[in-house]
Formats: structure tokens, sequence, C-alpha cells
């Protein structure tokens, strides 16, 4: 989970340049994601995961790092049993002629 | 020459010492404290050689810093050049040369990251670092404020001189420095602060960057009054700002569309309560009216302020009065005190009623033109008018309406269609976060409709045909979009404004 967070962002937010990238590194400190940022970033996870990330939920102390977000995955899925399952993002483009 | 006020004069002298002039999440700061920092960087500008009109890079993101750094480089007649803190080094450098800054203040991770632009340059960081080589002298403002106390004073301005060259957001082309002088400050100052009625009471919560003028309006004005800035740079958590709003008891928030279509859709902000919150203000691009009603429904008792400005014009232009916002949603309203805003043909002739024309203003606040641009300036700054670039009609009670930048027309069938009222209707659909048009090439229309769309929910089953039915039922045939194309966001500059040439050349944009 962790590598697949930590490729994620990197892939997203890094193209693809992760010498400097800790895996303790505050998001919002670095400036390596912004607003809408972490919303693509969330999305990733609500869909990969299976977990719902309620807006109370959407504070740095859980997200703001890819060891805080496992973490924080981790407590979601072993205290919730998901009821409303959502299924995987898809985005896409597509032609509507 | 004409003597004026400095603005950091103007912002700072007279105040009580002892009330909060900045409140960061780490410490707030008083007015006694602001002024003390402002004056040592003023006085350590001097010491490195600066003379009068000399320019300053600025590259910080809000903070204690940037603040300190901004006064002071006004207070000692230099020209503060604010840039946004994730500029790219080649922009950096551009930048530094076009302006011959050779003095510059940058936080310690832009100083780091892209130390070789800071070569023959004297650096003024945030906080210690190891010495760099390339640097003409390095100092930190750590240092400096633990040191004694200095202050030259404030340096004496004319009419003509420059407090900030305040490079545009580049929506479109390459950035151009508009050349804002102390009066011009003074006046948009003086002008936002007669239609808020804002007063040392005022606590506005400021999360726009302090590079980007309207973010830089709201430190202006509220220094002004004798009122209290919330500096907060956290809304990519926007749950944590509208805690520390209610906490911190703000009257006031501002932002462009995308934080209040953020707020609006992807936040607890529809159900909690601010009850201290007497305005909001919304300028930097169209607000759909859809997030209009939205706001005037979940706020009430909050007036509501719909702005329209530019860098060009220091800031703000015109404003809607909060009591006639839904009698006439849309509009940006009329000219503030002070400007004058009339809506022009070809000719240069005032437009009727109903008919289309361009934007141009006249005031105290308008800039000098554009930094080393004689030629773009003569263009934009003609007799004295600003044109603004931007296509309007008004109403029959004088109201303005945009109707779309010039630019921001694309060309179907022969006929002008403007991406604005596309993306007003996708956005009304209600599945929708952000929404943002543009024309492609195509063989029978000569463009075509595409339409970049980020939808609010995680579930994008069948979205698009759902926008797309949805667009039929509400928009002419040729107003269709032919291709919609569903993305995790869209792309922005530091502003926050959508960057339409980016989804043009389908560059900075990462479908999944």
């Amino acid at each position: 989970m962790l590598q697949a967070i930590r490729r994620f962002v990197i892939d997203n937010y890094l193209f693809g340049e992760d010498a400097k990238f800790g895996n303790e590194d505050s998001f919002m400190e670095t400036g390596i994601i912004d607003s809408t940022g972490i919303l693509e970033l969330v999305r990733f996870v609500e869909s990969t995961y299976r977990i719902k990330v309620t807006d109370e939920e959407f504070i740095p102390d859980n997200l703001d790092s890819v060891t805080k977000l496992v973490s924080f995955i981790h407590a979601k899925q072993s205290t919730s049993v998901q009821t409303d399952r959502e299924t995987p993002v898809q985005f896409a483009e597509s032609s509507l002629q | 020459m004409v003597s004026e006020k400095n603005v950091a004069q103007y912002l700072l002298s007279g105040k009580d010492p002892s009330r909060l002039a900045l409140n960061f999440l780490q410490s707030p700061i008083s007015y006694g404290a602001l002024t003390a920092y402002a004056g040592q960087i003023a006085a350590y500008l001097l010491q490195c050689g600066a003379r009068h009109g000399d320019r300053v890079l600025l590259v910080s993101e809000n903070s204690l810093f940037w603040v300190s750094c901004y006064l002071g480089t006004l207070q000692a007649g230099l020209v503060a050049v604010p840039i946004a803190v994730n500029s790219a080094a080649g922009d950096l450098g551009h930048i530094l040369r076009t302006t011959g800054a050779k003095i510059a203040c940058v936080q310690v991770s832009v100083a780091t990251a892209h130390a070789s632009v800071f070569s023959g340059i004297h650096l003024i960081t945030d906080r210690d670092i190891s010495p760099m080589a390339a640097a003409v002298s390095q100092q930190s403002f750590s240092s400096l404020r633990s040191g004694e106390p200095s202050s030259p004073g404030y340096a004496s301005v004319g009419s003509d001189d420059l407090a900030a060259l305040v490079f545009t957001s580049g929506s479109t082309g390459k950035p151009r420095g508009a050349m804002i002088t102390h009066s011009n400050i003074v006046a948009n100052t003086e002008s936002i602060i007669s239609y808020l009625s804002l007063n040392a009471q005022d606590r506005m919560m400021a999360v726009l960057p302090f590079h980007y003028c309207y973010g830089a309006s709201l430190l202006h004005t509220h220094l002004r009054v004798g009122g209290e800035v919330v500096v907060d740079n956290r809304f990519m958590y926007p749950e944590t700002v509208l805690q520390r709003m209610i906490e911190t008891k703000c009257t006031g928030f501002a932002g462009v569309p995308s934080h209040f279509q953020i707020l609006l859709r992807s936040s607890s902000f529809k159900r909690r309560r601010f009850p201290d919150l007497r305005h909001v203000q919304q300028a930097g691009g169209h607000l759909a009216p859809t997030f209009v009603r939205e706001l005037i429904k979940f706020l009430p008792g909050t007036k509501i302020y719909i702005m329209y400005g530019q860098t060009e014009a220091t800031a703000r232009l015109s404003y809607l009065p909060p009591d006639v916002l839904e009698d006439k949603l849309g509009s940006i309203g009329k000219g503030m005190l002070g400007v004058t805003l009339r809506v022009v043909d070809e000719q240069g002739r005032e437009v009727q009623s109903g008919e289309v024309g361009e934007i141009v203003a006249e005031g105290a606040n308008v800039a000098m033109g554009y930094w080393q641009e004689p030629k773009e300036s003569a263009v934009v700054f003609r007799n004295g008018l600003l044109h603004t670039g931007d296509l309007a009609r008004v109403d029959e009670d004088g109201f303005i309406y945009i109707v779309d930048r010039a630019k921001d027309f694309l060309k179907c069938r022969g006929e002008k269609v403007s991406c604005r009222e596309i993306e007003e209707v996708l956005l009304e659909c209600g599945e929708l976060v952000e929404a943002a048009v543009v024309g492609i090439p195509d063989d029978v229309l000569g463009e075509a409709i595409k339409a970049f769309t980020v939808p609010r929910k995680n579930n994008i089953d069948g979205l698009e045909e759902h926008v797309a039915s949805f667009c039929k039922a509400r928009l002419p045939l040729h107003h269709l979009p032919k291709q919609i194309v569903v993305l995790p966001s869209l792309p922005k500059n530091s502003a926050g404004k959508v960057m339409k040439a980016a989804l043009r050349t389908n560059t900075q944009i990462q479908p999944h």
C-alpha cells in the first residue's frame, strides 16, 4: 500500500522524480500537492482501498504524508465495514459525436 | 514631482502597536512588531546598497517573512517584485533579468531548489541556511529579527514612483509586469474599504497568496483600517480553514471561483455556521450563478460581494452591491468609487444596452503600463484608459455583465460561441465541481466544443452520458460539446485560475 501511494504521488505530482521525496514529508509544506490535487489523491485512495473519506476526516493529521495516509487507511479498514462500496473510478476520455 | 504617501507608512503609521495585525498559525503579530520587522528589512536592504526605485524580488508563501519584506521594500523606496513560490527556475531567472533585481527575499525551500538562479544576488532567506557560493551576500530574516532594532524611516515617494511590479497571472501568453505605483495602491485600497465598510473590527481569513494582486488587496485594506489578517496556507484541507475561521471569529472570507466550488462541493461548508462572518468576497474569475445561489442560501446574514478586477488596475475595478445580488445575478456590478467603467465598441463609443463591447477602465488605480513592454503597454493602456480585453454588455440600469474574455470565444459554424455560457450550463447539472470549455479544430464546424469536467463524486459511471443529455436539454445543437473529458482536476495557475492554454494543448492535465 505504501509503495502504491508513493508511486501515485510521484507519478502525478513529481513528474516521476522521487529522489528527494520522503514518506514522512508533508504534502502541504513541501507544496507538491494543491487543493485540487489532494481531492484527486483522495479519490484514488477511496477507489483503490474501498474506503470513504468524510469531510470531517479531510485533515492533515489523516492525509498529509504517505505514512499518515497509510495509517489512516489501515485504521479505516479495521474499524469500519464498508456498506456503500463504490465502483473503482475510471477517468477516461470519451467522444460523444 | 507630487509627494505621495509611502504605502508602508500609509498602512503602518498611527496604529496601536499592541493590536493584532497578522494571525499566523505559529504566532500572532502585533502592529508594533510588524512595524519593527519591516523597519529592519528596510534598513538591511539599504545597507546592501539598494537605491530608490531598485527592484527586490520576493518569493515566499504567505508568511511573516513575506509581509515584512514587502513592507520593508516599500518603506525603503524600493520596488517589490512578488512571485509565486512554485515558479519554475526559468521564470525566476527571466524575471530577475528583466527587472534587474539585485536583491531577492526568498524562502529557504526555493533558494535551495534554485540556487544557481540567485547567482550574483544579495539573498535574504526566511531562516538560516548554509552559505550559497553563488550569492553576493546572504542574510536571514530570523537573524535580523533577533538583532538590534533599526529603521530608516519612510522614503519619500512621488506620484509616479513604483511600489511593485506585479506579474499578471498569465492565463494566456507570457507574464507581464504591471507597474503599480504607491498612489495606485492607496487609491484602490481606499475604494475597497469604502464599499466593504471595513473597520478595525474586521478580521479577514486570507487563503489567497499575497503575491497575487487580490491577495495583496486583503492585506492592504485590513492593515489600513487597523484590522487583522488571519493567514492560513492550508486550503488544500478546507476543514482546517473552516474550523480556524470559526475559532478566530473571522468577519470576512475572500476567494476565487475554485475556492467556493471546493467549499460547496467537497467540504462541510454547507453544514457549518459562521456567526461572525460579515462578508464574503469573490473575484478572480466568473463564479457560475448556481454556486452564487448556494452561497446566498447557505450564508444567510452574510453579505456576498461579487467583484471584478485586474492586476493592471492594482486589484479591483467593480463590485455588485449585495442588496441587488439576486436581481442582477451574473453581473460584476458597476465601477467602484474612483473608477469609471464603460463598455465600448471598436470605435470607442459606448454600446447601447444589450450590445456587446469591451470594458475599459479609468481611475487612479490603473497601472502605468507594463515593465519594459512599450508595445504591449500602448495597446492595453491607450489614451489613459485600461483596455481590459473583457467583453461585456450593460443592462438598462447600467449593470455590467461579462460575456467572456475577448480570447475565450470559439468559432463554431462561423458563429462566436461563449465558453462561459456553456460552462455555466455544465455546472448546473449538479454532478460537477468544475468545468472548462475550449475549442478544438473541426473540419466541418471550424471549431468544435470540448468540455473538461471534474466530478464531485467518486463514482463516475455514465457521467459523460448524463452531462451530454443534460446539455442536450438546455443548449442549442451547435453549442453541444462534441467531446466531454472527465478529469480529476483542472490545471490551474498559482492564483487558482484555470489555465485554458494548458487544456487546449493537452499539457499539465492528468487523465487517469
